[in-house]
């Protein structure tokens, strides 16, 4: 028994010591999971003081930053609770607001608000808390400390807090310079409109899809509708009818693309009755520039619409009754002249053979009366062109003086018969050379002059030219053709220029004429921008007056060296084609131009015009328009065409029958030189030709059958023998009076030429470089004028002197250098003057 | 099952019939654990159930009984050892229907392996408290005789209805009037 108490004792004892050991055990896991545990917990802690140390550091770090940021805002920058009381105002607050910060912290933002403004500004922040909104804009005025008022647009942030502190921070920035050239603007454009609305023109605002946003007064009233009717509608479909469309839309495309355009069409009014209207759209911008819409303003002009349209009908009336009356005209012309030539020209050969006394008599009766007939129908013709503006201004190159020689020359005989005596008179201040009409001014001088010998007898009818004034590029020039005729009644003066009005009834059975002469004379000075007038005293004598601008021609050939006129230069050594085919015209220019002793060759049309000029070669050729086979035109061209022709670059005169085609034009684009009318005396005959074998002369010298007389004397090296040939047609006396005329005149032209180059003259130097371009060919020295001449090109293109100063130099510095030279030219042509 | 409920059935097994019955049984059981139990220790929960069945056995009683009588004896000791637990304004059912929201709270939080029942607590009218037992470990015995000794302690007479509502003895429900 006491071994088994002893027994279970033992087991009990050792049951306690391993409970004990496992106690133990479990205790010692427990302190070691504590001791991790806790050095787990202490590493957190670490952690966690760590990141919050660095978290503090950052937000000071940045809340410095903010508050710097803040600070220098150029924007107000504040703090208010949610009552609006200020609680922090950055600095720039303070600048504006004109009231330090201690002013400003616990005073209410409405307190600074214009009175008129409190209650809307008050209002929509109410508004703002009251939606929860959490950022806002608005704009109002606000009085600084000095009473400015100053237009804020300020930024509102509201934080919101759940026990109803709200925080808000204000941005705020002085938007017064935008907000007063927004209202200027505004008012601007509000004026604008109404000033336009109260023109009685019609606005209407579109936007960009094109749907009316506003239509004004006055285009309501245009169209019928009200503006609640057109608004958000599209015009086209209001206004258009459907083949307006296509218009419409591309103006909207142009207007889109910002371009502003106006045009005409017709609009439907809200009864459906229809308007014709001029729009002007333009785009329509708002204040930040971008295009929000176009604006029509639309004009009512269907009242001119309708004027213009009976008008149109009205103009086409005239003009068809006009051309009426031209196609009868013409048809007129033709008939009549025909057989008036034959008459014409008969009686003129008539009149040369020789014959009794009688039938002298009869044939003058015969000419007169074929004259007046004549007269009348190129009177009529004339008046008929003139007034259907069908006459232009064709201006050539023309000796004046010797134009009124030729002309006095040819009524000569008239005068005579009369008794009168018929001189001419041109003042030294004329330029020789002018640019002119040479047909209108004939025909203006054969006028007057016609006149003055009609109601003239025995007695003077004098011509004067004189210069009146200087222009820009011309010259006024007066012409003067006095009588001591019957005269002209006061009170009838100025009405002797209007169509078929002579002074007296009577005037025209005695006198004759169509009364058309001074009208057409008028017409033809006015076509030249002159004017004319008459002086008169009734039985003394009658003076008309005309004066128009010409331009002036500078040519080589000064007033003083012209070549001689026409008189000495003899038709006997000329060599003429005439190409006509009409029979009676051929045997008058045959008959005229065997008593003037010039040589011809015939053909009777065009292509035998042609063939003949392949042969020979002439020194003029006469052209009648009318031909068969090949006419004039025609013909002529074939001519220019051929560089094998000899015949090429020989003046070529149009002859034509009639006077109401555009003959002239004609002519010259076949490149002919001049035109004459059929009929034509003797005399018109004779200067036509003598003035064109002059130019052809002059202008179309054949180097090779003229020997060149300056060549063989042995020129000084560098002058060309040629140029001086082209000048002097061998006249070498001649060339020496220009040469020393050159050196006279040479020193004076350098120092002009620096004086002008110093005082950098443009003008001046233009016209140096032009007038010595001219004078280095009159001297042999062509190259050095060539150098002039291009100059002068550049410089009239570049209309200024940039850039060639080194430029002009170099030719002052051509012309110095000249004057030993052309010394040398002139002592070898005195030596050859003498030697001969 | 904590090392408490071995240590505190063998000091009850001791003190009533001597350390040689705890001997006997723990040599006729043979528990894995070998037998010698710490407190703070945690043991298989099939053992203790193996010890109560052989205990009674050798005593004559059925295992109920043995569990309702632990249970009594326990209440005891977690009025001495935990006194913190137990309020002395409440009553015997503001006590027991803290267990599950407090004191076994408390507990697990002590042992984080404790594998303590739940408790559902309803009272369906004034001086009735119903109780309804849930655990796998089917001791629904044992919280009888805990809840039999808490009337005690508070000295109220009520009476104690036991069903099961779950066949096993998972779920049991104690009404308490
Ligand atoms: C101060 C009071 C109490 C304390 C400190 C306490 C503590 C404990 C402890 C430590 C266990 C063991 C758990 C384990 O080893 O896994 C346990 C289990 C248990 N307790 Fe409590 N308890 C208390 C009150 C009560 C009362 C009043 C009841 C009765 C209603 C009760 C019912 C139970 C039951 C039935 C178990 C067994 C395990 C189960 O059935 O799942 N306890 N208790």
């Amino acid at each position: 028994m006491v071994l088994k108490e002893l027994e279970v004792l033992k087991r009990r004892l050792e049951r306690e010591i391993k409970a004990r050991k496992e106690a133990e055990r479990i205790l010692e896991e427990k302190a070691l999971e504590l001791f991790h545990s806790n050095e787990q917990l202490r590493k957190l802690n670490q952690n966690l003081e760590d990141t919050v140390q660095k978290r503090t550091r950052e937000l000071a770090q940045s809340q410095k930053q903010f508050q710097s940021l803040v600070e220098s805002a150029g924007d107000i920058i504040y703090n208010a609770n949610v009552k609006g009381h200020f609680t922090y105002v950055n600095p720039m607050s303070e600048k504006v607001l004109g009231y330090s910060k201690e002013e400003l912290i616990g005073r209410h933002y409405t307190e600074f608000v214009q009175k008129k403004y409190v209650d809307k500004v008050r209002q929509f922040y109410l508004q703002t808390l009251k939606n929860n909104k959490k950022t806002s804009y608005y704009e109002f005025p606000v009085i600084n400390k000095k009473g400015r008022i100053i237009w804020l647009g300020q930024k509102v942030q509201i934080e919101y807090q759940a026990d109803g502190n709200h925080k808000i921070t204000a941005v705020a920035r002085d938007i017064s310079e935008l907000v007063q050239a927004r209202k200027a603007l505004e008012s601007s454009e509000e004026k604008y409109r109404g000033i336009i609305n109260n023109m009685e023109l019609g606005l209407l605002e579109v936007d960009l899809n094109g749907k009316i946003t506003k239509a004004y007064d006055w285009f309501c009233d245009m169209t019928g509708y009200t503006a609640e009717e057109l608004v958000g509608k599209d015009p086209i479909e209001v206004f258009m009818r459907p083949e307006q469309i296509p218009i419409m839309k591309e103006q909207d495309a142009n207007r889109k693309r910002g371009q502003t355009g106006v045009y005409e069409i017709e609009m439907r009014k809200k009864n459906g009755e229809y308007i014709w209207v001029a729009i002007s759209g333009a785009p329509f911008y708002n204040i930040k520039g971008k295009m929000i819409g176009s604006i029509g303003i639309h004009l009512d002009i269907s009242y001119q619409k309708k004027m213009q349209a009976q008008l149109e009908a009205a103009r086409y009336e005239a003009e068809k009754a006009r051309k009426a009356e031209q196609d009868f005209l013409a048809y007129m012309s033709h008939e009549i002249r025909t057989p008036l030539n034959a008459v014409v020209g008969m009686a003129n050969l008539l009149a040369s053979t020789r014959l009794d006394d009688a039938q002298q008599v009869y044939v003058q009766d015969i000419k007169y009366a074929a004259d007046v007939l004549h007269g009348l129908v190129s009177d009529v013709l004339d008046i008929t062109k003139i007034e259907a503006g069908e006459v232009e201004v064709v201006e050539s190159e023309l000796n004046l003086e010797q134009s009124i020689a030729m002309l006095c020359k040819t009524l000569d005989y008239r005068a005579k018969e009369k008794g009168n005596k018929l001189t001419y008179s041109i003042k030294e201040n004329v330029p020789a050379f002018i640019l002119a009409d040479r047909n209108f001014l004939n025909q203006i001088l054969l006028n007057l002059l016609g006149n003055a010998l009609k109601f003239t007898e025995n007695g003077a009818i004098k011509v004067a030219v004189e210069k009146i004034g200087e222009v820009e590029d011309g010259v006024f020039l007066k012409f003067e053709v006095s009588d001591t005729g019957i005269g002209i009644s006061a009170d009838k003066a100025d009405k002797v220029f209007e169509r078929f009005k002579q002074e007296k009834a009577e005037t025209q059975r005695q006198y004759g004429g169509t009364g058309l002469g001074l009208a057409i004379s008028r017409q033809l000075v006015e076509l030249h921008g002159g004017r004319i007038y008459v002086e008169s005293k009734e039985g003394e004598g009658s003076t008309f007056i005309f004066s128009f601008r010409v331009k002036e021609v500078e040519t080589s050939t000064s007033n003083t060296f012209v070549p001689t006129g026409a008189e000495t230069h003899s038709l006997e050594s000329a060599f003429i084609l005439v190409a006509e085919d009409n029979e009676f015209n051929l045997r008058y220019i045959q008959a005229l131009l065997d008593q003037w002793k010039v040589k011809y060759r015939i053909a009777s049309n065009g292509k035998e015009a042609v063939r003949l000029s392949e042969i020979e070669e002439f020194d003029l050729i006469l052209m009648d328009m009318q031909m068969p086979v090949l006419n004039g035109y025609e013909a002529c061209q074939a001519i220019r065409k051929d560089p094998g022709n000899p015949n090429q670059n020989v003046a070529i005169l149009a002859l034509t029958a009639s006077a109401l085609l555009d003959e002239k034009r004609k002519a010259r684009e076949a490149e002919m030189n001049d035109h004459l009318t059929k009929p034509f005396t003797p005399d018109q005959l004779y200067a036509f030709i003598s003035q064109n074998l002059r130019i052809e002369v002059s202008e179309n010298v054949n180097e090779e059958v003229h020997q060149n007389a300056f060549s063989a004397l042995g020129l000084p090296k560098g002058f060309d023998a040629k140029a001086l040939e082209d000048t002097y047609q061998g006249d070498i006396e001649y060339a020496l009076q220009m040469i020393t005329l050159y050196m006279k005149s040479i020193e004076e032209e350098w120092k002009k030429g620096e004086a002008n180059l110093k005082a950098k003259d443009y003008k001046e130097l233009v016209t140096w470089v032009h007038k010595l371009a001219s004078n280095f060919t009159m001297v042999g020295l062509p190259h050095i004028s060539e150098q002039f001449r291009k100059t002068e090109k550049e410089l009239k293109e570049k209309k200024s002197l940039t850039g060639y100063q080194t430029k002009i130099e170099k030719l002052i510095l051509e012309v110095k250098k000249s004057k030993p030279k052309v010394k040398e030219l002139g002592e070898t042509l005195l030596k050859a003057i003498e030697n001969d | 099952m904590k090392g408490i409920v071995f240590t505190k059935f063998f000091e009850m097994i001791e003190e009533e019939k001597g350390y040689d019955l705890v001997d006997t049984i723990i040599e006729e059981v043979k528990p894995d654990s070998g037998g010698s139990y710490t407190a703070v220790g945690t043991y298989d929960h099939s053992e203790i159930v193996a010890l109560i069945v052989s205990y009674a056995k050798h005593t004559g009683q059925n295992v109920s009984d043995v569990l309702k009588d632990f249970g009594k004896y326990l209440f005891d000791v977690f009025y001495n050892n935990y006194s913190s637990f137990f309020n002395p304004n409440h009553t015997a059912f503001d006590f027991l229907k803290s267990i599950d929201n407090y004191i076994h709270i408390e507990v697990a939080k002590l042992y984080p392996d404790a594998q303590l029942p739940r408790f559902k607590t309803e009272e369906p009218q004034k001086g009735t408290l119903v109780m309804t037992y849930v655990s796998t470990r089917k001791m629904a015995d044992l919280a009888y005789g805990l809840i039999e000794k808490t009337l005690q302690h508070f000295q109220e007479e009520k009476s104690i209805i036991m069903e099961n509502v779950e066949a096993g003895g998972s779920v049991v429900k104690f009404t308490i009037s």
